[in-house]
């Protein structure tokens, strides 16, 4: 499928924002070719598509999840703490078995199933050990370039001990009740925790990592790079940084005083060490991929910008 | 909501002890045929719990004589999955994949907790005080 493809099917979706964001939850709309984007990322690693499955964490009205089930991932799971934000994700699903989008074709995705639940999060102590967007500066505020999470005034940069103390425990009660390792990917964009949450962004990112066989592709402020790199390879495993980007935040907020505000996100994804092995054995998807990869590969991936 | 995601599900209120799986009263259902992806059946089975699967089909069984689904197979050897035939892939299919539960309850085992579900959404939303 082709970005435009991609794009065009989720624009046509009856709710592509919310109606009346929570600032609480951090509710920002996922652009349309951002989420088209990312799930042809996923298709060239392997992580979407035909043969797996699919969670969206913190799925909001479900742009996310809908673009990876779009591309033939066999089921995607939406979950979300928000009953308002989940009824608008029903209606896109209804869209999208009215015009036969999913559920359909043989060996087409075979549906999207919604589960309201909520991350379970403990503000931590003394205000560190959280990764996520400490400091004053909120989603919707930083400017400027930040390559290295220095210079940014007097954000200071989390030490080994609360990297220590930050453990990965894939048995944790996190809220969410749901086994580990359902799914083969996790996508969430997470809140970047700067509404007096500092640190739910990794903790997002513990339940992904917890419900993933395979991969997670999580959002994160570019400023909290460092730390975040550190931190996941201290849990023994993989990341890469798949693409730099700025959100063009909306004024949606009353405390918004700027009309659109740039922030640097990155796109991670982290993953497992035996995933050459479950690539060779997935070579065959991959082949099939291939053809739809083609299309699209010319076409940038990586930018949000319209 | 599906016995697919019925089959991950449980209930984590305080004081349970496994929470699953967990039962289901049913208010109304959906039923909706769809292709079957035997593939994704198969790789689906080894993960399943079946025992819990098998429970969920008999619990939702007597509000779905209307559309005459079949029956399946009491037990099945997940760990061998290629000796199962089509036939029972289709069955196995259409209540994972072609059954809703729009409308009900699912009750945690250990403590009765009710867990609503409302438009095929099942609410797992714990009260402050159950965590």
């Amino acid at each position: 499928m082709k970005l435009k493809h991609l794009e065009s099917y989720l624009s046509s979706l009856p709710n592509r924002a919310f109606a009346d964001p929570k600032v609480e939850l951090e509710q920002y709309p996922t652009s349309v070719h951002l989420a088209a984007s990312i799930v042809l990322t996923a298709l060239s690693k392997n992580d979407a598509g035909p043969n797996t499955t699919i969670l969206d964490l913190g799925c909001g009205v479900g742009m996310l999840g809908i673009a990876f089930a779009l591309v033939n991932s066999d089921i995607v799971y939406l979950v979300d703490c928000d009953e308002d934000a989940l009824l608008l994700a029903k209606e896109n699903l209804e869209y999208l078995e009215e015009e036969e989008l999913v559920g359909c074709d043989e060996g087409g995705c075979l549906g999207l199933e919604i589960v309201r639940a909520k991350v379970k999060y403990v503000k931590p102590k003394g205000g560190t050990g959280g990764g996520g967007g400490r400091g004053k500066g909120g989603r919707g505020r930083g400017h400027g370039r930040c390559n290295n999470g220095q210079g940014r005034g007097k954000r200071q940069q989390p030490s080994a001990d609360n990297i220590q103390s930050n453990r990965l425990d894939l048995n944790m009660d996190d809220g969410i009740p749901l086994p580990s390792k359902m799914v083969d990917t996790v996508i969430t964009n997470p809140p970047f925790g700067t509404k007096n949450n500092e640190g739910i962004d990794v903790q997002f990112l513990k339940t992904s990592i917890r419900l993933a066989r395979r991969s997670v592709y999580s959002f994160h402020k570019s400023s909290t790079r460092p730390y975040l790199l550190k931190l996941i390879h201290s849990w023994g495993l993989n990341v890469e940084v798949v693409a730099e980007m700025k959100f063009d935040i909306q004024n949606m907020y009353k405390f918004h005083k700027e009309k659109v505000k740039d922030v640097e996100v990155d796109l991670i994804r982290v993953f497992w060490d035996d995933v050459d092995r479950q690539e060779e054995e997935r070579s065959v998807v991959a082949r099939s991929n291939e053809a739809l990869l083609e299309e699209s590969l010319h076409e940038d991936c990586y930018s949000d910008e319209e | 909501m599906r016995l697919l995601t019925h089959n991950f599900l449980k209930s984590n209120v305080k004081g349970t002890e496994n929470g699953y799986p967990l039962n289901i009263e049913a208010t109304t259902l959906k039923y909706e045929e769809s292709p079957v992806n035997k593939p994704f059946i198969l790789n689906l089975l080894p993960k399943l719990n079946y025992a819990a699967f098998y429970s969920a089909v008999q619990q939702l069984s007597p509000h779905c004589t209307e559309y005459s689904l079949p029956e399946i197979p009491s037990d099945i050897d997940t760990s061998n999955v290629d000796v199962i035939d089509e036939e029972t892939i289709g069955k196995l299919h259409t209540w994972l994949l072609d059954v809703y539960l729009v409308e009900g309850f699912l009750v945690c085992p250990d403590t009765g907790r009710k867990f609503p579900v409302k438009d095929c959404i099942p609410n797992m939303i714990l009260h402050e005080d159950e965590i």
